[in-house]
């Protein structure tokens, strides 16, 4: 692989990336989780790339900005870098619109790279460093604590850094490769198939509805939640998400949605069902 | 009074500056401990407390999102309880840990809060107001720790029985309901990702096959990415191939190529 090199203007614009970066969990809601942060990471590459085009911004701004994405904090910035090789094609490349393209590349990114994260700084790095520090500090020394904070804290910070950096430079080169031989098209359809299998998988274990009514008939109880287990696990949760994607797709808002699974939760809650 | 504002600023300030800078360590018991003992005057009982319940925590990572208690708040509690309170330690850390599993109950409530000023977001991005989208993110993070400084508040006034009771006196079909219901929120951002890679029913038999391969096969999302991969990237292959001799095919025949004439 090449050596990362990088112009000025584009060591400027990934400096401000991995600044904004550092916010993953910020504001975060359970309907898209790091959304916010994603798309406030890619705006510095949007003032680069589009300039003075107000309306073209807005447009990349709010798909990063609504869609649902959640890995771990260091692999944002790893799966920001390459979306952000992705947007410069896209403002390059004014005919073809690759923005499917780099929502199905999010997609099928966050759930392997959250699985390496996870497991990696959480289980490994995190222990390591803790295990040491809280040696240090059980003693009352404030050094174990500093200990910590640096080698942590600082660890992620400078593994942002470079992951924002690897992603963009690498995904560019990469991209650039599939351009030249024309293979945009058949990758987006086949990422889709990738994007698609991703979303099946965090449909079934994030998305989870419970009945929890057993309703007592003739001194025999009725337990609805094996029932439906025994048909599918997880049918309700598929359902619910079938339910709302028919509904964005008919063109309601998304406040409107939102609005009726908090009262329909309620509500069911309040008679018992769930 | 005094002493419970303290340690609920300790909470506060802790969550909020970590959800900007990212660095995951300052709601860590070792550092959190740390700052409060530092706020109340004795720093050194409060990394002790800090390391022995960073001990406590360690293994416990939200992998999937959920923690099954709030190292934070037992950690500001336990030192409150000790540095101000002067409980002993086994003492503070037994309150400490059952508080930090009952404030991790009213999680529901801290959820639904996000959710509702969502669809605020939603209308400033389709806006194009950048700089109101970031002043909103801003808003929330200096809005929502306090609930839970709040909640750290409560108990250290009137400790865990007073908690206890709260969450008795709430109506039940509440939280219930706001469980249920960000239980199912994610569907809606998974949505918007369909749409931008909808392709008709194979969309629909491709999630419905991750569905499975996830509820059924119980495998993680590693394993599934996978397969995945493996699937994209026999069919790039095959339709590569076919697309590439369709052109050769073609190219021969408007060429009038008379080679195997």
């Amino acid at each position: 692989m090449a050596k990362m090199t990088f112009t000025p203007e584009e060591n400027k614009m990934l400096n401000k990336a991995w600044f904004l970066s550092w916010s993953t969990n910020m504001a975060s809601s359970r309907v898209s989780q790091q959304s916010k942060c994603f798309a406030m990471t890619m705006t510095p590459a949007l003032d680069l790339f589009y300039g003075d085009d107000e309306a073209s911004k807005q447009k990349v701004f709010e798909r990063h900005a609504l869609e649902f994405f959640n890995t771990h904090n260091v692999m944002l910035s790893l799966v920001a870098g390459i979306a952000i090789a992705l947007e410069k094609k896209n403002a390059e490349d004014k005919e073809n619109d690759i923005g499917d393209t780099i929502s199905t590349l999010k997609a099928s990114l966050m759930g392997p790279t959250a699985g390496i994260g996870d497991s990696l700084f959480f289980n490994v790095f995190r222990v390591i460093i803790a295990g040491i520090s809280i040696g240090m500090a059980s003693e009352g020394s404030i050094l174990g604590v500093l200990f910590f904070m640096i080698f942590y804290g600082g660890g992620l910070y400078l593994f942002k850094w470079i992951a924002i950096r690897a992603g963009y430079f690498y995904g560019e080169e990469l991209i650039s490769k599939a351009y030249s031989t024309g293979i945009i098209p058949l990758i987006t359809e086949a990422a889709g198939i990738l994007g698609a299998i991703m979303v099946g998988a965090l449909v079934a274990s994030n998305v989870n509805l419970k009945i929890a009514l057993q309703p007592n008939i003739n001194n025999a109880v009725v337990d609805l939640q094996g029932i439906l287990d025994s048909i599918m696990p997880g049918l309700l949760g598929l359902l619910v998400f079938f339910w709302c994607f028919s509904r964005v797709q008919k063109g309601w808002s998304i406040l409107k949605v939102t609005w009726c699974l908090l009262i329909g939760g309620i509500v069911l809650a309040f008679l018992g069902i769930v | 009074m005094g002493n419970a504002l303290l340690i609920a600023f300790s909470r506060y300030i802790c969550q909020m500056v970590d959800n900007w800078m990212g660095w995951q360590v300052l709601t860590r018991p070792l550092v959190i401990g740390t700052i409060t003992g530092l706020l109340c005057g004795d720093i050194k009982t409060g990394v002790i407390i800090g390391a022995e319940l960073e001990a406590v925590y360690m293994g416990m990572s939200p992998i999937g999102g959920e923690q099954p208690s709030d190292p934070a708040s037992a950690t500001v509690l336990c030192v409150g309880f000790v540095v101000l309170d002067h409980a002993d330690m086994a003492t503070g850390l037994a309150l400490a840990v059952t508080a930090g599993i009952l404030i991790n109950n009213l999680k529901p409530l801290t959820n639904a809060l996000p959710i509702m000023v969502h669809p605020w977001f939603v209308k400033t991005a389709k806006e194009g107001n950048i700089k109101k989208f970031y002043l909103g993110m801003w808003v929330q993070n200096l809005i929502l720790p306090l609930v839970q400084a709040l909640v750290v508040f409560f108990v250290a006034l009137g400790g865990s029985v007073a908690l206890t009771n709260v969450i008795n006196n709430l109506p039940p079909f509440i939280m219930k309901g706001l469980n249920a219901a960000s239980g199912v929120m994610i569907a809606l951002g998974l949505c918007l990702t369909t749409q931008a890679i909808w392709n008709g029913a194979t969309t629909v038999v491709f999630i419905l096959f991750g569905f499975v391969l996830t509820k059924y096969l119980s495998l993680g999302t590693l394993p599934v990415a996978l397969i995945g991969f493996t699937i994209t990237f026999v069919y790039f292959v095959v339709v590569k191939k076919i697309n590439d001799a369709k052109i050769s095919s073609a190219a021969e025949s408007e060429g009038g190529d008379d080679f195997y004439g």
